[in-house]
């Protein structure tokens, strides 16, 4: 007999800490028959609060779409500007970004393996990814003064150099991190009983995930490698050749695995790219009046989330600019709602929380 | 720089771009032929269809509906966005290939086969009604 279940906003974030979204389930004896999120509690119309805005003010803004990945954004719309002010960043700024754009991947990362680990009943584990992501919280407080990472971005370049001290300390935090994943390897995704709930769970079709325009670690679940963009460097293309087959079924576990081997990688690459950091300046500074030339801008970058799609029009006689965003847990969401049919609410949580969804502003 | 792209096989007919910037092809379009191009997508494969990044609706100064709908013909990099100007309470086109592109029909095959998966081991005969 089929029973429908509602849970309110306030609940799931909650529970699962991914923003306010509503759940409704229809069930049959604990085995879900369809379920529908809705989105858009925490609108806030970016896009329309940016029109007017000085342009440093805008970024600060983006930032909190996706508050464990605000670089993305902030460097999305920096790039846009940067294109329709005619303003050349130096070298040594787009690596400081790149870097910081690592050490992000691996903080938001940490932060998902903490609430898988949460959800999948291994508490003391769950403790010791909060306490490796702290090495990166200090990090991102050692560059910007926000342990979050906000404003680590600013037009022109980044907020402050990468200095001898800070790539110390960043080998420092990944060295512990190299030492951590066999760790959180070993005790949860080789564990027997959590391995074998997570295997065959919400299931996505290389296909489907296709279908829906689905990127980042969940379309490279589905066994799928897309190149990772970002500046122009190939981002993702990292993992691990001999695990790939880890990350190929499309369920929660690929998506599980998939995250702890971007960490991985990101971990190679940010070690090889601090070795090569080019001399010049960290930031040319932007009045807070500075104007946009008259233009359209895109860019497209990958977060921990997938990838994010900003654009930028300033019209000719228009004072204002038109900003706009696809960003990727809109195509996650979509999924999301086939991939928990026929799961037993049990696993919804779990299944939920694999995706990694942003919720926020999902809804522009 | 603009990468050399026949509109005419992104778009079905060829365009001239209204603005042609580093990152971005802005082409303004009528109703009409926003609706043609429409339709010409919705004939497309999955593997000629552009690849979709964005949509906006929005009202210009004037109370005009604008529709943009940013598309990349060779994924990364260079976007193309395809604009039009609607009056005040005008119906909106239905873009097939506005993101999810799916039909009614696709869902039910899609529930339809996830559930019998997950359940033939077990024993349990369950279908999506």
């Amino acid at each position: 007999m089929g029973q429908f279940l509602k849970y309110d906003p306030i609940e799931i974030s909650h529970s699962l800490g991914l923003g306010p979204f509503g759940l409704e389930i229809d069930h049959d004896s604990g085995v879900v028959l369809r379920s529908g999120i809705s989105v858009g509690f925490g609108h806030k119309g970016v896009g329309k609060i940016l029109q007017t805005l000085p342009l440093p003010i805008c970024l600060s803004y983006v930032e909190q779409i996706d508050h464990q990945a605000p670089n993305v954004y902030s460097l999305g719309l920096s790039i846009c500007f940067e294109e329709l002010m005619g303003l050349e960043v130096s070298e040594r700024a787009k690596a400081i970004r790149v870097l910081v754009g690592r050490v992000m991947l691996m903080r938001s990362h940490l932060g998902y393996l903490y609430r898988i680990a949460r959800i999948g009943g291994q508490a003391a584990l769950a403790q010791h990814c909060l306490r490796e992501r702290e090495r990166f919280h200090d990090l991102m407080e050692m560059l910007c003064g926000s342990r979050a990472g906000f404003g680590a971005i600013c037009v022109g370049g980044v907020f402050s150099d990468a200095t001898d001290g800070w790539l110390f300390k960043l080998e420092k935090a990944m060295n512990s991190l190299e030492v951590f994943l066999p760790e959180y390897i070993e005790s949860l995704l080789e564990q027997p009983i959590f391995a074998s709930r997570v295997r065959g769970l919400g299931v996505v079709s290389a296909d489907v995930a296709r279908k829906h325009e689905l990127s980042g670690a969940n379309l490279r679940a589905t066994g799928i490698d897309p190149n990772g963009i970002y500046y122009g460097l190939v981002f993702t293309n990292f993992i691990n050749r001999n695990r790939r087959q880890m990350i190929t079924f499309g369920d929660a576990y690929s998506r599980i695995w998939a995250r702890v081997l971007e960490i991985e990688g990101a971990i190679g690459a940010a070690r090889a790219e601090a070795l090569q950091l080019p001399a010049g300046n960290f930031c040319t500074k932007v009045a807070l009046g500075a104007q946009l030339g008259v233009g359209h801008a895109a860019c497209e970058l990958e977060g921990p989330r997938g990838n994010v799609f900003i654009s930028v029009d300033k019209e000719e006689g228009s004072g204002e600019k038109s900003v706009s965003f696809f960003n990727g847990s809109r195509a996650t969401l979509s999924v999301l709602q086939r991939a928990t049919v026929g799961i037993e609410l049990d696993d919804l949580p779990l299944t939920i929380a694999s995706f990694d969804p942003a919720i926020s502003e999902v809804d522009l | 720089m603009s990468p050399a792209v026949d509109t005419k096989e992104l778009m079905g007919r060829t365009i001239t771009p209204f603005y042609s910037g580093g990152s971005v092809d802005l082409y303004l379009v009528t109703p009409e032929i926003f609706s043609e191009i429409c339709s010409y997508w919705e004939d497309l494969s999955r593997d000629r269809l552009p690849i979709f990044k964005n949509i906006s609706i929005s009202t210009n100064s004037n109370g005009q509906i604008c529709v943009k709908v940013w598309v990349s013909p060779i994924g990364i990099g260079h976007v193309f966005c395809l604009k039009a100007e609607y009056p005040p309470q005008s119906k909106l086109p239905d873009v097939p290939l506005i993101w999810p592109k799916l039909t009614m029909i696709e869902e039910r095959e899609y529930f339809e086969t996830q559930a019998q998966d997950r359940f033939s081991k077990g024993g349990v005969a369950w279908v999506n009604s």
